[in-house]
Order: structure tokens, then C-alpha cells, then sequence
């Protein structure tokens, strides 16, 4: 596991950047994202609005936790969460042989494949890092923790 | 742990909440019966119809419709339709490649992609009616999938060589 201040603090940056950024491609056109998640036919059309709906502004709010280092282990572990969930649809997808645009980052978005799932499983790396490491360097966490 | 559990779940909860909450009319008109059919108005698209396999073969033979797959050209070089154009759906440069086709605006155009999981036929189709192209824009829903399952005709690009 790596403990290095500076590696933390740019995994933080990275997963929080990716979050943002993802989310918010979503969040601007909820239909598109809410489209996408029904052309993975494993929810119901109801579910698949609601997740479009809301997953989003998860992602947003985890990512942004993350930048801040507020509730920084919360953040990592829900963002984990997340990606863990990622993997398994992309790769059930794959297995299902599906032809899917991703939705990952709104009209951005690639195909579902293996460099998609590469870069999940290399941001879960960073995620579980940032939820195993007690310290908190340059986070409002520590800033917290001194003014208690 | 408990406590980083109960933050972590904590975050989802609000964070979808705030989400649902922004949302509110497009639930509210969820509830009101729209997009039951698709959630971006695709298949209720005006000049845009929705054919089956028997439709688009009908049309084959016909030989006047021009077929547009909005696969990936990997994906076209390895089988496509005979004679059908490749305009991927991703691809910047799409509106040359169309405007490289016939410019009649009465020729039947038939839009597919893989198969029924794929949007990129119904995307490419939208795109093509806003812009006036052509009038008769037909998308075979059931896409390659269904053309080769039912084993029509197909072309490999290394056939045209």
C-alpha cells in the first residue's frame, strides 16, 4: 500500500477529478445517462430513470468530498463502492456480448471494452489506497481533527 | 469501520436525494406517462420509423434504400450489409461522409448498428432528419444481429477488393 503524502494527495485528485468531471457530463443531460442505463438491460424502466436521476450527483458529491479530503475515507469507500459496481457491468456486459456506448462521461463516452475496464479497476486501486491510509495530509479531515 | 461505512452510505443517500430533488419535473413527467417508449423521444421521432428485419430486407431488394451502418469501421470491415454505407456514429468527421452519399432526398435511408441493445442507429437517425438530409429515414432496430441471424446477404470489405 502507498503512503507517501504526495501520491495520496494525487490519487485524491485523480478519482475526485474523474468523479467530478463524470458527473457532472451526466448530470447535465439526465435523459441521455437515464437511456444509457436502460440499454443495459438489467433494470426495470423506472430503476433505470431513478439511477439516472441520482447517480450523478453521487458520483459529484464523492468526488468532490475526495478533492477536499472531507470525510475523505466516506468519500474513498463510496467511490469504491461505485467502481467495484462498474466492474461487474462492464464486465457482465462484456460477457453478454452487448454492442453499449459505456454513459461514463455523457456524449464523451466510449465503448464498453477493456480499456474501460482497465481504468476502473486501476481508479479502484487508487480508491481503496486512499480508504486504507490513517493519515490525512492537506484535507480539511485534518483541519477538522486539530479544531476539535 | 462502522463510522467510514455509515459516512459512505451517508454520502450516496444524500448526494441521490439532491439528484432526485433537482430532477423533479422529469420524474413528475415520468409519472404523467412519457417516456414510456424511450427515454430520449427517439422512437417517437416524427420522421423516423422503426422496421423490423422482413421491412429492411423488403427494402434490400428493392435495391433503391441506402443502407448507413454507424458501427465502428472495425466492426463494418468485417461484415456489413451489401452496398451499405459506413457513417460511425462517434465519428467527427460523419457529416462528409453523408454529405458523400446520394443527395436525392426522397431515397429511402435504412440506419442500423448491432443490434437491439445499440442506440447509435436511432442517434445517427436523429441527427440525419434534423438536417434535412433525406425525408424517408428508416432504422432497423434489430441491426446486424438480426440481418446475419437471419442469414441475409452480407459484405466483408476485402469483398469490394
Amino acid at each position: 500500500m502507498i503512503r507517501n503524502k504526495y501520491i495520496l494527495l494525487a490519487f485524491r485528485l485523480i478519482v475526485g477529478g474523474v468523479f467530478i468531471w463524470s458527473g457532472l457530463l451526466k448530470a447535465v443531460h439526465p435523459l441521455d445517462f437515464a437511456q444509457n442505463v436502460e440499454n443495459y438491460q438489467l433494470l426495470p424502466r423506472l430503476l433505470s430513470l431513478v439511477v439516472g436521476l441520482a447517480l450523478p450527483w453521487v458520483e459529484m458529491a464523492a468526488g468532490l468530498l475526495l478533492v477536499l479530503g472531507l470525510f475523505r475515507r466516506g468519500a474513498a469507500l463510496a467511490a469504491a463502492g461505485l467502481l467495484g459496481a462498474f466492474i461487474i457491468l462492464i464486465s457482465v456486459t462484456m460477457v453478454r456480448g452487448l454492442d453499449l456506448s459505456c454513459g461514463c462521461f455523457g456524449s464523451l463516452s466510449g465503448k464498453v471494452g477493456l480499456k474501460l475496464l482497465a481504468q476502473d479497476i486501476i481508479l479502484l486501486v487508487m480508491a481503496v489506497n486512499i480508504l486504507l491510509c490513517l493519515p490525512s495530509h492537506f484535507s480539511l479531515d485534518s483541519v477538522r481533527s486539530k479544531s476539535v | 469501520m462502522m463510522k467510514i461505512l455509515k459516512e459512505a452510505v451517508s454520502i450516496v443517500l444524500l448526494a441521490g436525494l439532491v439528484g432526485l430533488a433537482v430532477n423533479t419535473p422529469l420524474l413528475l413527467r415520468y409519472a404523467r406517462g412519457e417516456f414510456r417508449a424511450d427515454f430520449l423521444g427517439l422512437k417517437d421521432h416524427v420522421s423516423m420509423v422503426v422496421i423490423d428485419k422482413d421491412r429492411a430486407l423488403g427494402l434490400f431488394e428493392q435495391g433503391r434504400a441506402i443502407f448507413i451502418d454507424s458501427r465502428s469501421p472495425a466492426q463494418y470491415a468485417q461484415g456489413h450489409i451489401p452496398g451499405a454505407r459506413n457513417v460511425p456514429w462517434g465519428d467527427p468527421s460523419r457529416e462528409e461522409l453523408l454529405q458523400g452519399l446520394n443527395p436525392d432526398r426522397s431515397t429511402p435511408v435504412i440506419v442500423y448498428c448491432s443490434g437491439e441493445a445499440c442506440r447509435d442507429s436511432f442517434h445517427l437517425a436523429q441527427w440525419i432528419s434534423d438536417r434535412g438530409y433525406f425525408a424517408n429515414i428508416f432504422v432497423f432496430s434489430g441491426g446486424w444481429e438480426t440481418w446475419t441471424s437471419a442469414g441475409r446477404p452480407v459484405e466483408r470489405s476485402d469483398d469490394k477488393e
